[in-house]
C-alpha cells in the first residue's frame, strides 16, 4: 500500500517550469487536455504533444524517466489500436482504402488521433506530477476554486474536501494497514484458500472496522476545523506561498491562444 | 476573561433518555490564568471545554467570552479567534498538507490579509520552535511534533485563552515536557491557559485547579489543596500524585512532617534536615548492582521466545527507506514480563509486530520455543494460538457488539458455536468483564476503559501464551489505569501468561516488569531490571525518558549525602526505606530494600 502511494512523486530539481505559479501549471495542463480530448484530427493532437514534450524538456525531466512512464503502458496502446483497426472503428462512407484493400484512412487515422491522446494525457498527467507537489497543486486548485464562490457555487468546500482527502490519504493507508495486522493477529489471516471469495471474505471484517474509525476520524476533524473558525467568517483568504509572475501571464495567454487555435483547427 | 453561569448540558442517550454531562456548572476564568481541568473519565471536562469557544451551545445557563454568549452566531468569530483549542490527536486537528499551510488554515478562515497570515504562520511556527520544518508533510512528523504544530495553529488566531483538551495524553515523556515549557513560557507571557489532563503532576503545575466529578464542580481552588489530600482525590475516582501521596503517608507516620508537600524540592526540603549523613557516605559512586549493564544475552535455548540480530528496514531499496530496527538480540523467558521502553520512533511497536509474526524481518531471526516463525512451513494457526497481540488504541477497531468482537478469534480458527461461547466467556471474564452483562453490549456506548477490555479479550479469546501489548494503558483515566496493570498483573501471576509490554508509562513498569529493555533509535540500548535502570535518572532522561518521580527523589536524597538506596520502585517501598534511614542512623551502611519476589 506505502509502496504505491510514493512511486507518483515530484523529482527533485528546479527548472523553468517549477518558478511558474502552480496555477499556471494547473491552468495550462487543463487547456492542453482539452486539446487532446476535443481533437477530431490527428494535426491539434500532434501539435499539443510537440508542446507537451517541449515542456517536459523544459522541466528537465530526464527523458529515459518520461519514456519509463509510457513504456509500461505501450502494449496496451498497441492492442488498442490494432482493436480499433480491426474493428473498422471511426470508418466514414465514402472513406477512401489505403489500398485496394484493407482499412480505410479514416480508420488509420483516428487510430492515430487516439493513440497520440493517450500519449499526450499520459505525458501530461506526468508532467504535472514531476513538478508539481502535492501541496503547491493543493493550494492551486483551492486559489483557483474561490472565485466560483463567488457565483454561489461550493466550490470552495469542494476544494476542501480535496485537500482533507489529498492530506488524509496516507494516514487512511497506514490507518488500514494496522487494522489488517490487528486482525491478522487474531487468525484473520487463516484458514481459507487463497481464492477470490476467500479473499474477499477476508477484507470484510475490515470494513465496519475501517468505517466506524472514519466517521469518528471525521467529526474529530470537523470539530478542531470549527475551533479554528472555519465556515464562521464571511470569506476565506487565499492560500499561502503563491505568486502571479509577468512570466505566469505571458505563459498563460501563449497557451490559451494555442488552445484556442487548436480548437478552430 | 470566561464566565460560566449555571451550565447544564445533556447527550442525546441510546434509548435510557439523553445522558446529563453538566450539571449547573458556574465558573470564572480570569485573564491569565493557568488553571487544569481534571476528573475521571465522563466527568464531563470535555463537554465543559467545548462550550468555551461555542463548540456546543449551553443547554440551560450562559457562557461569556469578553462578555459575548457563545449562543450568538454573530460573536463565534470573536470568540473563536479569542478561545483556541488544541485536542488530544494531533493527527485528527491537522488538515493541510504542509506544516505552515496547516497554521495558516485558522488565519485564512477569518478572512485576513496574506501578509497578516504569513506573518503570523512565522511567529506561531518560531514560538513552538516548528519553524524549520514549515515545509514538511504533518503526517512525518513525531507525536510530539504534530501536537506543536496544532498549538501553532490554535496560536496563529492570537488567541488570549488557550484550551488542551488532553492534548499531552498521546505523547511520550519527552514531548509532554515539550509543551508543558512551552505552555509555562506563553502564560508567563500573558496567555490564560486551561489545560485538561489525567496526570496529576501537570495539575500540580497550575495556579488554580477545578475538579469535575460527574458534571459538576468538585473542587476548584489551589492545586496544593486538592492534589495533597488522597482521600478527597479518591472520592472522585482520581489518583494522587505520588510525591504528594508518599508526603502524606510520611505526615501520618511523622508528627513533625508538613502533610502538604506536592513538588519533589519540597519534599526533598523536608526530608533532607529530618535524616542523618554518615561521613563515609559517596553519592557519586552508586551501588555496584545498580549500575546499568549490557550484559550479552545468555544464549538460552530453553527461552519462549528468541530473537537474533533481528533487523528491519521499511520501504528498502526506495529514497524512503529508513531503518526501524538495527541487530536487536533479545529473549523472553516463559511466564515473564518484559517491558521494553524507548521514545516514540525508537522501535517498539515494530518489535512487537515481529515477535507476533506480523513484519518479515528484514535480517535475522524470531524463535518461538526454538523454531523460527517466519519459515515457510510455519503453521500460522498454531502460531496465532500461541502469540497475541493487543495493538495501541485498539478500541478504535473494535466491531459494533461485544460478544462478536471477542469471538472473531475463535471463529477465524474455526471452532464449533459452543466452543466460540466457552472462549468468549473465559476470555471477557479473564478481561473483568462479566459475560452476561457485557456480551450484547454495544462497543460504542462503553467507557474507553472497558472498550480497551473488550480489546484485550478478543486477543485473549485466541488463549495465547504470549500476549504483547502495545501501550495498553496510554490515553487512560488514573482509575482506568489501575484497573488494566491489575489484570497484567493477574494474567501473568494467576494465569501464567507471559507478557512482553512496549510502554511510556514508568508506573506499568514498576508494577509488572520482571526486565525491562530500552530501544533507541532502533537499537537496544539499555537492558535490566527495572530497579537497575531507574536507578540512573540520567541516563533515562537522555533517553527521553522520565524516571518514576520516587527514584527521582532518592537520588537528590543520595547526591546530599544520605544513603538512600537508588533502585526503590514504589510509594510503599519508599514509605518503608525512608522511615528505616530515620530510625536506623547508627547503621551507616548502603541499605538496599531486599528484591521484589
Amino acid at each position: 500500500m506505502l509502496d504505491y502511494l510514493i512511486t507518483a512523486q515530484t523529482l527533485p530539481g528546479s527548472s523553468p517550469i517549477r518558478r511558474l505559479d502552480p496555477r499556471t501549471r494547473l491552468l495550462g495542463f487543463a487547456g492542453l487536455l482539452v486539446v487532446f480530448v476535443a481533437a477530431r484530427r490527428p494535426l491539434p493532437a500532434v501539435l499539443a504533444l510537440t508542446v507537451t514534450i517541449a515542456l517536459v524538456a523544459l522541466a528537465r525531466v530526464p527523458l529515459r524517466f518520461a519514456l519509463g512512464s509510457v513504456r509500461s503502458v505501450a502494449p496496451w496502446l498497441a492492442l488498442i489500436a490494432a482493436v480499433q483497426v480491426g474493428f473498422g472503428v471511426g470508418d466514414r462512407p465514402g472513406c477512401p482504402p489505403l489500398w485496394s484493400w484493407g482499412p480505410s484512412l479514416c480508420v488509420l487515422e483516428f487510430a492515430l488521433l487516439t493513440l497520440l491522446r493517450f500519449l499526450g494525457i499520459l505525458l501530461l498527467m506526468g508532467l504535472l506530477v514531476w513538478t508539481t507537489p502535492i501541496p503547491d497543486l493543493v493550494r492551486a486548485i483551492e486559489a483557483l476554486a474561490m472565485p466560483l464562490d463567488r457565483l454561489g457555487l461550493p466550490a470552495h468546500q469542494v476544494a476542501m474536501v480535496g485537500v482533507i482527502g489529498v492530506r488524509f490519504l496516507p494516514t487512511m493507508a497506514l490507518e488500514l494497514e494496522r487494522l489488517r495486522k490487528a486482525q491478522a493477529a487474531r487468525g484473520g489471516d487463516i484458514g481459507g484458500g487463497t481464492g477470490f471469495l476467500s479473499r474477499v471474505r477476508r477484507t470484510l471484517p475490515l470494513v465496519v472496522p475501517l468505517f466506524i474509525l472514519s466517521l469518528r476520524r471525521a467529526e474529530r476533524l470537523a470539530e478542531a476545523m470549527e475551533a479554528r473558525a472555519y465556515g464562521v467568517g464571511e470569506r476565506r483568504s487565499h492560500p499561502l506561498g503563491l505568486h502571479f509572475r509577468p512570466l505566469d501571464a505571458v505563459v498563460l495567454a501563449g497557451l490559451a491562444a494555442f488552445v484556442v487555435g487548436m480548437l478552430i483547427l | 476573561m470566561i464566565e460560566i453561569r449555571d451550565l447544564y448540558y445533556a447527550y442525546p442517550g441510546d434509548g435510557s433518555g439523553p445522558v446529563e454531562a453538566l450539571r449547573g456548572v458556574s465558573l470564572t476564568l480570569r485573564r491569565g490564568e493557568f488553571v487544569a481541568l481534571v476528573g475521571a473519565n465522563g466527568s464531563g471536562k470535555t463537554t465543559l471545554a467545548r462550550h468555551l469557544n461555542g463548540l456546543l451551545s449551553p443547554a440551560r445557563g450562559e457562557v461569556r467570552v469578553d462578555g459575548l454568549d457563545t449562543r450568538c452566531r454573530e460573536s463565534l468569530p470573536h470568540i473563536r479567534a479569542a478561545v483556541a483549542m488544541v485536542f488530544q490527536r494531533p493527527e485528527d486537528q491537522i488538515v493541510a498538507t504542509t506544516v505552515a499551510d496547516d497554521v495558516a488554515f485558522g488565519p485564512r478562515n477569518l478572512g485576513l490579509p496574506a501578509d497578516e497570515v504569513e506573518a503570523r504562520v512565522r511567529q506561531a511556527l518560531e514560538t513552538v520552535g516548528m519553524w524549520q520544518h514549515r515545509h514538511r508533510s504533518p503526517h512525518l512528523l513525531s507525536a510530539g511534533q504534530q501536537q506543536r504544530v496544532a498549538i501553532a495553529g490554535a496560536l496563529a488566531m492570537r488567541p488570549r485563552c488557550l484550551v488542551l483538551d488532553e492534548a499531552t495524553a498521546m505523547l511520550d515523556p519527552a514531548g509532554r515536557r515539550g509543551v508543558m515549557a512551552l505552555l509555562k513560557r506563553l502564560h508567563s507571557e500573558g496567555m490564560t491557559i486551561l489545560l485538561i489532563t489525567h496526570e496529576m503532576e501537570e495539575a500540580a503545575q497550575a495556579e488554580r485547579v477545578i475538579a469535575l466529578a460527574e458534571g459538576e464542580v468538585a473542587f476548584d481552588g489551589p492545586p496544593r489543596e486538592l492534589l495533597t489530600d488522597p482521600a478527597r482525590l479518591r472520592r472522585i475516582r482520581l489518583a494522587p500524585p505520588l510525591l504528594a501521596d508518599l508526603a502524606a503517608r510520611l505526615a501520618r507516620r511523622w508528627p513533625d512532617f508538613p502533610r502538604d508537600l506536592l513538588t519533589l524540592d519540597e519534599l526533598v526540603d523536608a526530608l533532607q534536615p529530618l535524616l542523618p549523613r554518615p561521613p563515609a557516605f559517596s553519592p557519586s559512586c552508586p551501588p555496584a548492582s545498580s549500575l546499568p549493564r549490557f550484559p550479552n544475552p545468555t544464549l538460552d535455548t530453553s527461552s519462549l521466545l528468541h530473537v537474533r540480530h533481528l533487523s528491519h528496514t521499511y520501504l528498502p531499496g526506495t529514497p524512503f527507506a529508513t531503518s526501524a530496527l538495527e541487530g536487536v538480540d533479545l529473549e523472553v523467558r516463559d511466564g515473564e514480563v518484559v517491558a521494553i521502553l524507548g521514545p516514540t520512533g525508537s522501535g517498539k511497536s515494530t518489535l512487537l509486530e515481529h515477535l507476533a509474526g506480523l513484519l518479515r524481518p528484514t535480517e535475522g531471526k524470531v524463535l518461538l520455543s526454538g523454531r523460527d516463525i517466519y519459515d515457510r512451513h510455519t503453521d500460522r494457526r498454531a502460531l496465532r494460538q500461541q502469540v497475541g497481540m493487543l495493538f495501541q488504541r485498539p478500541e478504535e477497531q473494535l466491531f459494533e457488539n461485544v460478544g462478536d468482537d471477542v469471538a472473531f478469534g475463535p471463529r477465524r480458527l474455526g471452532l464449533g458455536p459452543e466452543m466460540v461461547r466457552e472462549r468468549v466467556r473465559w476470555a471477557m471474564e479473564a478481561a473483568g468483564l462479566p459475560f452476561a452483562e457485557y456480551k450484547d453490549r454495544f462497543t460504542q456506548g462503553l467507557s474507553g476503559g472497558e472498550q480497551r477490555r473488550v480489546a484485550l479479550a478478543g486477543v485473549l479469546a485466541l488463549r495465547p501464551r504470549v500476549l504483547l501489548l502495545d501501550e495498553p494503558t496510554a490515553g487512560m483515566d488514573p482509575q482506568a489505569c489501575q484497573d488494566l496493570t491489575g489484570l497484567l498483573r493477574r494474567l501473568n501471576r494467576e494465569e501464567g501468561r507471559t507478557l512482553v509490554v512496549a510502554t511510556h508509562s514508568m508506573d506499568l513498569v514498576a508494577a509488572v516488569a520482571d526486565r525491562v529493555v530500552v530501544l533507541n533509535d532502533g537499537r537496544i540500548v539499555g537492558r535490566g531490571t527495572p530497579r537497575q535502570l531507574f536507578a540512573d535518572p540520567e541516563r533515562l532522561r537522555g533517553w527521553g525518558l522520565e524516571p518514576p518521580a520516587v527514584s527521582q527523589l532518592m537520588h537528590r536524597l543520595r547526591a546530599m549525602g544520605i544513603p538512600a538506596p537508588a533502585d526503590v520502585l514504589t510509594v510503599e517501598e519508599a514509605v518503608a526505606v525512608l522511615e528505616d534511614l530515620r530510625e536506623k542512623p547508627q547503621r551507616h551502611r548502603e541499605r538496599r530494600v531486599s528484591q521484589r519476589k
